[in-house]
């Protein structure tokens, strides 16, 4: 085929350099086989690697590793018990207290059985029936102790009493049992490897364990077993995540049905799936390739890639047929579906990307290579969809049903579109501009509310009414230590962690600290001291306060617990237990420590340094957060608005573009105030992708209600003409795009059901905004004779090819 | 050359603004406050808090009509209306207060950790620092080498009399001395303080404080100046003196560490032993004043009864092993008694018969106090918790304003 043949076409805008375009098609038509058999290749080795992907769930990387208190975490990591390899397992008695021979029965069965749990650190297990839980009372001899169920327990009554007592005395009370006595813990520390087989515990296996040899096998009317635990939570996760495969599956078939009613064409179906299914499998190729795995939140990227692919195979599939059906054939329909949709298909495509990439400015590695992912996956998507997608058709064709139900509907005027159409009449137009001035405004007025990171209590990666986080709200109501924790390390000179001027310091703070509302509680070596200084005069309370006797605050540092001091007595943490991990929680505890820190910063005798604990992560992921938001969300508007400038060489275009996807922003941000999303780890990336895929639909309907205007239309019969296609295509890819993420709203990792909600209203309303939005600011702000003008100074005649 | 002037400008402005920039900011810095470096707990007045009623007392006594209670950080809280609704004092130390005493509704005293006396003119709600563990530590050494002078030259005496007898007592009393000068030395220098635990003022002027290791201090002019009095009390190994009680006119009592327990006929001019019944530790006495009976209370239960001055003392079963910490203060012919592990305990018979209940929160009590109204106000680990007589908590919340 000769390119004389070709009609007189070009596309009306380029990246590159204006003859760029037509030499790329010429490439790539002219050795489709080569190229076919090429991109097959790729797909084969990709797929392998694919397959190879692995799940990363390394925990550093949800935490912002540049931030001070991380740091200061880090720096400390080896002296703070972590407290994530522990299990707490909780035995209810649901018919009564625990003081009954039947429950301590139950619980002692229970108890050999976590004994024999693979990985339980035995000689740490801490329960009722472990030695290592002994009472201790004061008597005229002195201290005297034993275990909490003493050698002559035997179930009736009097030794019953006997443990009653001893527990009383034990001061496990909130502890091990509960603050009602209807239930106590069994507290598993867990060795970090398998001592077998040196390998890392496998979340997963012990909660299995777990679940078959505890709950499943001794909950029953009078029992009930409630579990929770860093690894339990994680099992948890990893459960819920493989169900993202069958969203998956779920998002293929929907997609599918929906295409194939699209365009009634089942080659035109297939293949954009195909398609779509290879870009999803070369960008899971690449991230093995380069030595990236998939964690929980970078598993939404398949799904995306994947929507994002069918949206811009649609935009092929759809110019074919209308190509088809005016007479061209297979290899020409394609190759000019191909001129058509390549600039703006690219442009779209590369201000996904580039969108993605502004979140590498937020210092949390998980999001960092979410957002690698992603920009992977739309790389590939320029390959899969805009090259191999057309070379296929070129081969396959679309069938006869497809072209004529793609003339059937350029032909007909669905009165929806006329209704939309009608956006571009001045009267309609400002109405609808003045509503959308109006959801602005009631947008930022309910977006007063956002906070910033997690708003729920207990574990937020899941449900509320999730098992994991029904056991912990029973934990967190029934017994007085909460899990979340914040920790302030209080750094002495070597050997000067408990002289009377450091104790004292962690003392005021501690108060400090206890004053501030949200906090619970707090622990430190000065619990130890003061505890120690009642013990050894005889339960005194009078005597609970730091001594300043420095040989009695040695033998009290001396009885410490570990996890009290470091080994050098450099450091002391100061544990402060909070309510929750609500972001006003962590604010306020943050801020008291940190002006109380402030008091402290020259001090040569003691400092304090922030932060560790669960919530000392958090509260520095938050501030990352925060922080990082506001530059992020300007930085994707600007390289958003940037790459529609260089493409279309118009400031109004920019704003007709811009302008929906700033205010499905604002009313995205509003929804999650009103909805109780925070702003955090899972929903900020969100934020970014919702504006670089939004910009799509904006890109296909100006291009081509552009080129229309070129051709003479008016606005409403250029922006009627617009919609019978490209407004079909940019509908449907909005469906399916939203269908793609949708169905993340059943996961039951909370966070991904999060994400779900807010890409669902995203993509709903930037397709409608560039609908509805975008015609009714074209006719304020476009100026269809300069456009012309500016064509005929450029292209002379020649009509542009996104025409078609 | 126009916008090469303005670019000119322009830059100044910048430079301009930048160099202000940095004076402001240089100003800022120097003005700002030194950071405040950790300042002595003697010398820090209390955080005001509403969660003093809630954390940490250890005494309570009455002021008039008002009830003022002392505890942990230098907390002092008062409350008009027997103990719902609690005011929070102003107090110039941060330390561990343990006891307080009022001899009229308005002057009252507290003491505390670091030997630390602490005075009231206006009902307790201002207090101010009078006496504390430095100026302990200075008397308590002056005190202990008065002591060894005596017994050395006391020691030269008696063996130039030449009675062995007198001569192995003197030496074991001078080697108690020397003991005594040692430790008192040690303290002095590495400023490491005692506590005082109760103390009792006889009117406005006239008192006592007790404590930790046999300190005993004795003013004569409302808290102003303070003498060494533990000279005067019998009491050689010094041991605590954990609680002082007048029983009528110039008849008193104190109870210790150790089975400890010492009377006076003299308002405390000089203190003998009493015979003990119990070798373990006393935390309180109370007196049921109008039947003549006092009962002494301590460690694990144990609670001895006397009903001639002490001369005999006799225990009685309290039917609980908690320890027993503090006892009713006001005039009824039923006594209540507090302490570990959520213990109550009430005496009848002129105290000769005792129930023991448990309290359901099973916290640790200091002291119990009978208010007005009929009900009691107990503190302890819990802060404050209203009880009626049969040791039920009532069921309304304790306000802090």
């Amino acid at each position: 085929m000769s390119d004389n043949k070709l009609p007189n076409s070009t596309p009306e805008h380029d990246f590159l350099i204006p003859d760029a375009e037509p030499v790329l098609e010429r490439l790539f038509f002219s050795s489709r086989a080569l190229f076919l058999l090429i991109l097959v290749g790729l797909t084969i080795f990709l797929g392998y690697n694919a397959m190879n992907v692995g799940l990363d769930s390394r925990s550093e990387k949800y935490i912002p590793l540049e931030h001070e208190y991380i740091k200061n975490h880090l720096r400390h990591a080896n002296d703070l018990s972590s407290g994530l390899n522990n299990i707490k397992i909780v035995v209810e008695n649901t018919s009564g207290d625990i003081f009954n021979a039947e429950y301590m029965e139950t619980l002692r069965q229970i108890n050999d059985e976590v004994f024999f749990i693979n990985g339980s650190d035995r000689s740490k297990l801490k329960s009722l029936w472990t030695p290592n839980v002994r009472w201790t009372e004061v008597t005229e001899e002195g201290f005297q102790g034993g275990p909490v169920i003493p050698a002559t327990y035997n179930g009736d009554d009097e030794s019953l009493e006997q443990l009653r007592q001893n527990i009383l005395k034990s001061g496990q009370v909130g502890r091990l049992v509960a603050n009602n006595f209807m239930s106590t813990m069994i507290d598993v520390p867990l060795y970090e490897k398998d001592p077998e087989t040196n390998q890392a515990l496998n979340p997963k296996t012990l909660a299995d364990e777990l679940e078959a040899k505890i709950r499943d096998k001794y909950n029953s009317d009078t029992i009930a077993v409630h579990i929770i635990g860093f690894p339990k939570k994680m099992a948890d996760l990893i459960e819920g995540a493989a169900n993202v495969a069958t969203f998956f599956l779920m998002a293929i078939v929907i997609t599918t049905i929906l295409l194939y009613v699209y365009s009634r064409c089942i080659r035109g179906t297939i293949i954009p799936v195909v398609c779509s299914v290879v870009a999803v499998v070369w960008q899971l190729g690449v991230l093995n390739l380069i030595g990236y795995g998939i964690d929980p939140y970078s598993m939404l990227v398949p799904f995306l890639v994947f929507a994002i692919g069918i949206s811009h195979g649609v935009q092929i599939i759809n110019g074919i047929a209308i190509e088809s059906g005016r007479g061209a054939d297979k290899e020409m329909a394609a190759r000019l579906a191909f001129r058509g949709l390549y600039v703006p298909g690219m442009l779209a495509l590369l201000s996904d990307a580039i969108g993605f990439l502004t979140l590498l400015f937020i210092e949390i590695n998980v999001i960092q290579e979410l957002a690698i992912a992603a920009s992977i996956g739309v790389a590939v998507i320029i390959v899969t969809n805009l090259i191999l997608l057309p070379l296929l058709m070129s081969y396959v064709g679309i069938s006869q049903s497809g072209i004529s139900h793609a003339e059937k509907v350029e032909a007909a005027e669905p009165k929806l579109w006329r209704g939309v159409a009608k956006f571009t009449k001045p009267k309609v137009a400002a109405i609808a501009i003045i509503i959308a001035a109006a959801l602005a405004v009631v947008g930022v007025i309910g977006s007063q509310n956002l906070k910033i990171g997690d708003l729920d209590k207990g574990a937020p990666e899941l449900r509320q009414d999730s098992r994991y986080n029904k056991d912990n709200a029973f934990i967190v109501d029934n017994y007085s230590t909460s899990s979340d924790v914040l920790v302030i390390m209080a750094e002495t000179p070597a050997e000067q962690c408990a002289t009377f001027e450091a104790l004292d310091a962690m003392d005021r703070l501690m108060w400090e600290m206890e004053n501030v509302p949200g906090v619970q509680s707090t622990v430190s070596l000065v619990s130890v001291t003061k505890l120690m200084g009642k013990a050894s005069n005889e339960g005194n309370p009078k005597w609970s306060a730091i001594s300043r006797n420095q040989n009695i605050l040695n033998s009290s540092v001396g009885r410490a617990p570990a996890g009290m001091l470091n080994q050098t007595c450099s450091m002391a943490p100061v544990i402060i237990f909070l309510n929750d991990h609500k972001a006003e929680t962590l604010e306020n505890a943050v801020k008291a420590a940190e002006n109380f820190a402030k008091g402290y910063e020259d001090n040569e005798a003691i400092q304090f340094k922030l932060a560790s604990g669960n919530a000392g992560v958090e509260a520095a992921t938050n501030e990352v957060i925060a922080k990082a938001q506001t530059l992020m969300l300007v930085f994707v508007y600007i390289v958003v608005s940037v790459l529609c400038f260089i493409t279309f060489r118009s400031v109004r275009a920019v704003l007709c573009i811009i302008t929906p996807l700033a205010l499905t922003s604002i009313l995205c941000q509003a929804l999650m105030a009103q909805m109780g999303i925070g702003v955090k780890v899972a929903t900020l990336p969100v934020i970014a992708l919702g504006v670089g895929i939004g910009v799509d639909y904006g890109i296909y309907i100006y291009s081509r209600l552009e080129a229309l205007l070129i051709e003479g239309l008016d606005l409403h019969d250029a922006f009627l003409k617009t919609l019978k296609t490209t407004g079909k295509a940019v509908s449907f890819t909005g469906l399916t795009l939203a269908i793609g993420v949708g169905t993340w709203i059943f996961s039951p990792i909370k966070f991904q059901a999060d994400m779900g909600i807010l890409l669902t209203f995203m993509f709903i309303w930037n397709m409608v905004g560039s609908l509805v939005l975008l015609p009714a600011l074209s006719r304020f702000i476009l100026k269809p004779e300069s456009i012309i003008a500016k064509h005929k100074a450029r292209h002379g005649d020649a009509m542009p090819a996104e025409v078609l | 050359m126009r916008p090469l002037r303005s670019v000119h400008a322009t830059t100044k402005a910048v430079f301009q603004f930048v160099k202000n920039s940095i004076i402001v900011a240089s100003i800022a810095s120097f003005t700002l406050p030194t950071m405040a470096q950790w300042q002595d707990p003697l010398d820090t007045p209390a955080r005001s808090t509403l969660k003093a009623p809630s954390s940490l007392l250890l005494d309570i006594a009455s002021a008039g009509e008002r009830l003022v209670s002392v505890g942990e950080r230098g907390h002092i809280i008062f409350s008009d209306d027997d103990g719902y609704t609690w005011r929070q004092a102003s107090v110039p130390v941060i330390t561990t207060l343990t006891s307080v005493y009022f001899v009229s509704s308005t002057t009252g005293w507290a003491v505390g950790h670091d030997a630390v006396v602490l005075h009231t003119k206006d009902s307790g709600e201002t207090w101010v620092k009078q006496f504390d563990g430095f100026k302990a530590n200075e008397m308590v050494l002056a005190q202990a080498k008065t002591n060894k002078q005596k017994l050395e030259s006391e020691l030269s005496k008696v063996k130039v009399m030449g009675n062995s007898s007198r001569i192995a007592d003197v030496e074991e009393r001078l080697e108690n001395a020397t003991y005594a000068l040692e430790d008192a030395q040690i303290d002095f220098e590495d400023r490491s303080t005692k506590p005082l635990l109760d103390l009792w003022f006889k009117n406005e002027k006239e008192g006592f404080v007790v404590g930790a290791y046999g300190m005993m201090f004795k003013t004569m002019d409302s808290g102003t100046t303070w003498v060494d009095w533990s000279a005067n009390v019998e009491n050689p190994d010094r041991f605590h003196i954990n609680s002082i009680e007048q029983i009528n006119g110039d008849r008193l009592m104190m109870v210790g560490e150790a089975g400890l327990m010492l009377r006076t006929t003299n308002g405390g001019d000089s203190w003998k032993q009493m015979f003990s019944p119990y070798e373990g530790s006393f935390f309180g006495v109370t007196s049921l004043s109008k039947q003549g009976v006092q009962v002494a209370y301590g460690l694990r239960g144990n609670l001895a009864r006397t009903d001639d001055f002490g001369s005999s003392w006799r225990l009685v079963d309290t039917g609980t092993e908690q320890t027993l910490i503090g006892g009713t203060d006001r005039v009824g012919r039923v006594l209540f008694v507090v302490g570990n592990g959520g213990a109550f305990l009430k005496g009848f018979d002129f105290a000769r018969k005792w129930e023991s209940e448990i309290r359901v929160d099973r916290a640790n009590a200091a002291a119990i106090i009978e208010t007005l109204s009929g009900h009691f106000v107990v503190v302890g680990d819990n802060g404050i918790q209203l009880f009626n007589q049969d040791g039920e908590k009532l069921s309304v919340s304790v306000k802090s304003i």
